[in-house]
């Protein structure tokens, strides 16, 4: 079942991305910066390579960090609920099932998209500097973010209110719960990443409105529809969503102020010329062999 | 909702409403807890703590702790929440036993004897589901020696006579007992109404289709996926799962007991001894006899060894333990228990998992003197997940990826295999995998992608059921209810007259028609299987403390009156006030 949700989600991403680079883009554009894709990935390697290890230590020991959480973290969950009470609620009162569809296709496709689709738009530019500052940003995003699930463990607003939040999205969609859950463990809601990875996307988008004027409406736009599925599919406190614009914030910032200013790419040129000698070696025995066999 | 919704914080006064969010700070940082619960205490508000699991675990659970929450706030009591992960919930209540009111779902026994490990004294400082309340009561606990000795119609009426003492001072809310569905595959497995998932024979007691070599099972209850210990009382439900991993002397089947191990057992003067079958084996190559036996009870009843200076009792299987004096190994196959009860009190006593002794007993020498001799240290240590899962039941551990799927693998050596008069294991493997929720699972058994849904499903999709098409669905006794308990240590909660106000703000009809869409069964006594239960049926409405208000909304005036007549007082905003 999780492998058809996901093939689901492959195949809805990428028509909407097709979209998107048609309109925002340019498929001519993507190609020749594809034609030159050289100098552009090996800018933005190192930065990726950052978000790897985050990546992995997530992935294997996300149990264990659960379980740090659960014995060492502050319980938060039951103090938003005091804090905070049923304001989430109140999209209860705007609710429809069009709406429903709606948020939960945000909340899954939409916000896959966003994630994805500046990182092709910013590989078309010439300067490097936007693309390596998003992944930055990612990267910082997902490691903060991290680290703040085991310091704070809290449970979401439907834990709390079940069957009053109406439009929850596994009420709506349960099979979305399997994809969900291969993601994120559902102590983990403080702050909301789902807000703060949309935040970034949209704040980059405003400070290249210059270059993709037709990109900062529709960022903005399914940014702020992000934010507001994440609460009214019961998922997210106000709070996790305030916290994660605060978050997202800090990222863009500390990503602006640290790419771009120390010169990563220089310390890997011994190993890329190491690469390329061995690259080079494997040719020319694939060549010599071939030659072999010619004769 | 009721008059006073949550968020009528604004016209709590301002000391009340930071005594309020201190007690969520202290959540969080308990080193704080005692100054803000003093803080709480200066003829403030009542502020509660209710105890229970997120609606993703249980939206049962969830669905009364939310009309609890109402109408104690209706009779000028303040909440906070307290939610936890059902292990971890059922750790704070049963092992630390740190609350003030808890919402949970008990696992449930048909034997009525199950009523003196949930009352009686004994336990009351003891973790595990035996007497998580902390009652104390010397009339009752001499209501349940007799009903532990009685047969017959004497028995009948200590039953009775315990029912009445439970609904006079209601040391918990039974609110009511879920139908328990589950979802299976017709098509993988014929045989599924013989038995129950709740016992180990209702996933051997099955015959295979021709090219089936696989059980596939789905839960909605993940804790068999993350710890196997078949001590971990807050790990476990019915305990079938490990039940498959260690064998006992007799086995459940239907109504009665079967052999298992033991080939039979004879009753007599207080004694029981079983015969077991020759050449017992376990996962590792070792032998098993009487002498793993009589160690499995010395170990229960004291899970240091005689390390500590007074014994530390394992945390399930109390009931049993409590009932066994001594257990001596007469020779490799024979083993005699001298058992202080009645005859069926006694018998039950050949359900409890051998432990095989050369991998128990060195876990205990090799521990420090202190963790030895430290209950609480001691007990963690023998719960803990990472221990050998060598049993000798007729499945083995195999692989597992925690909190999503275990493997169990056939055992070919296990005596069911050869023996024609039991049921011998079926299949090859045996997998579990955690399902999410209710309505994937259903799907999914449905898609002919598992045998069964293994756990009860939630009262919510049951009414996914009616869509299936290739699965069936089928139903057992479900011994399980759900229950608002009391901390009945503490104050105001030690006050019988306050639990019973409280038992009357709770509509248990209502939360059968609706939380549980009318598949439950509300509850006035703890749920056994008794004739003694026919007299105190539900009849609409609870006899001692029926509810004050209509379809589940409190009547706030009567509510408060209740409180009143219970000797509690009331501020000028109409807060219910604790003096000291």
């Amino acid at each position: 079942m999780l492998v058809s949700i996901l093939s689901r989600v492959t195949v809805i991403v990428a028509l909407l991305l097709a979209i998107a680079i048609w309109q925002v883009i340019g498929f001519g554009t993507l190609f020749q910066a594809l034609r030159n894709w050289r100098p552009r990935v090996r800018a933005a390697l190192p930065v990726t390579l950052a978000l790897v290890p985050v990546l992995i230590v997530n992935k294997l020991a996300r149990q264990d960090l659960v379980t740090i959480s659960q014995e060492y973290g502050f319980r938060v969950g039951d103090l938003f609920y005091v804090i905070e009470g049923r304001f989430i609620l109140v999209f209860e009162t705007i609710a429809s099932t069009q709406l429903t569809q709606y948020f939960s296709f945000i909340y899954i496709y939409g916000y896959v998209f966003l994630l994805i689709f500046p990182v092709v738009m910013y590989f078309t530019l010439q300067d490097s500097t936007k693309l390596r500052r998003l992944l930055g940003a990612y990267a910082l995003n997902y490691t903060i973010g991290v680290t703040l699930y085991v310091l704070f463990h809290a449970f979401g607003p439907r834990q709390y209110f079940g069957s009053d939040v109406e439009t929850m999205l596994y009420t709506f969609e349960p099979s979305y719960q399997l994809l969900t859950r291969e993601i994120n463990h559902y102590t983990n809601v403080f702050p909301s990443l789902h807000t703060s990875l949309s935040a970034t996307v949209m704040i980059f988008a405003i400070r290249s409105r210059s270059q993709f004027p037709a990109w900062t409406p529709a960022a903005s736009v399914l940014a702020v529809s992000v934010w507001l599925s994440t609460m009214y599919l019961g998922i997210h406190w106000a709070i996790d969503v305030l916290g994660g614009l605060l978050l997202a914030g800090t990222c863009v910032w500390l990503s602006c102020r640290l790419i771009g200013r120390y010169d990563v790419d220089s310390h890997l040129q011994p190993a890329y010329d190491r690469l390329g000698a061995v690259a080079d070696r494997v040719r020319a025995t694939g060549d010599s062999a071939d030659e072999r066999r010619h004769r | 909702m009721t008059g006073t919704g949550p968020h009528s914080s604004g016209r709590r006064s301002r000391r009340a409403f930071l005594a309020t969010v201190g007690t969520g700070v202290t959540l969080s940082t308990s080193g704080c807890t005692e100054l803000f619960t003093e803080v709480a205490s200066w003829g403030d508000q009542l502020s509660v703590t209710i105890t229970t699991v997120p609606d993703d675990d249980d939206r049962q659970s969830n669905g009364i702790f939310k009309h609890l929450a109402s109408s104690l706030r209706a009779a000028g009591i303040d909440v906070t929440p307290d939610l936890r992960t059902t292990a971890q919930f059922e750790k704070k209540v049963l092992i630390d036993q740190d609350f003030d009111i808890f919402v949970g779902r008990y696992p449930g026994t048909p034997r009525p004897d199950g009523l003196y490990e949930l009352f009686h004294s004994t336990f009351a400082y003891e973790p595990g589901w035996q007497n998580p309340y902390g009652v104390t009561n010397i009339d009752l606990d001499e209501r349940l020696e007799q009903l532990r000795h009685a047969t017959g119609t004497d028995r009948t009426t200590a039953i009775e006579s315990v029912f009445d003492s439970f609904l006079a001072t209601k040391p918990f809310v039974p609110v009511c007992a879920p139908a328990a569905y589950y979802a299976v595959n017709d098509e993988e497995f014929t045989g599924w109404d013989r038995q129950s998932f709740r016992t180990r024979l209702g996933y051997v007691d099955l015959d295979p289709a021709a090219d089936v070599d696989q059980f596939d099972g789905l839960v909605t209850d993940a804790r068999p996926t993350q710890n196997l210990n078949p001590l971990a009382t807050h790990y476990r439900h019915t305990g079938a799962i490990t039940s498959l991993l260690y064998d006992s002397l007799a086995t459940q089947s239907g109504d009665g007991l079967s052999p298992w191990m033991a080939r039979d057992w004879e009753w007599q003067d207080g004694r029981l001894t079983a015969t077991m079958r020759p050449d017992l084996t376990c996962h590792d190559g070792e032998p098993l006899t009487a002498e793993d036996v009589a160690f499995t009870f010395e170990f229960l009843t004291d899970l240091s060894l005689g390390r500590a200076d007074s014994p530390v009792p394992a945390p399930r299987f109390r009931r049993e333990t409590s009932a066994v004096t001594s257990a001596t190994a007469l020779d490799d196959q024979t083993v005699e228990c001298t058992v202080d009860a009645s005859r069926e009190v006694a018998t039950s006593v050949l359900t409890v998992p051998i432990l095989p002794e050369h991998v128990w007993r060195p876990l205990v020498d090799e521990l420090d003197e202190e963790t030895a001799s430290t209950a609480t240290w001691l007990r963690e240590e023998l719960m803990a997940e990472s221990l050998s899962h060598v049993g000798s039941g007729p499945y083995q551990f195999e692989s597992w990826v925690q909190g999503d799927q275990l493997t169990l693998g056939r055992f070919d050596e296990h005596f069911s295999v050869e023996d024609p008069d039991l049921p011998g294991v079926p299949v090859e493997s045996l997998v579990l995998r955690n399902a999410s929720n209710g309505s994937v699972a259903i799907e999914m058994v449905d898609a002919g992608d598992a045998s069964a849904l293994v756990t009860p499903i939630e009262a919510d999709v049951i009414g996914e059921t009616q869509e299936m098409e290739t699965a069936t669905r089928i139903t057992d006794p479900g011994w399980a209810y759900y229950q608002i308990g009391f901390n009945t240590q503490k104050h105001p909660f030690s006050n019988h007259r306050f639990r019973r106000a409280v038992a009357s703000l709770i509509d248990r009809q209502w939360l059968a028609e609706t939380v549980f869409h009318g598949h439950a069964q509300p509850l006035s006594v703890p749920k056994v299987d008794t004739s003694a239960m026919d007299d105190y049926a539900w009849e609409g409405a609870d006899p001692e403390t029926p509810f004050v208000g209509t379809d589940g909304e409190v009547d706030v005036e009567a509510a408060r009156d209740l409180f009143r007549e219970a000797s509690f007082e009331y501020n000028d905003s109409d807060e219910l006030v604790v003096g000291n």
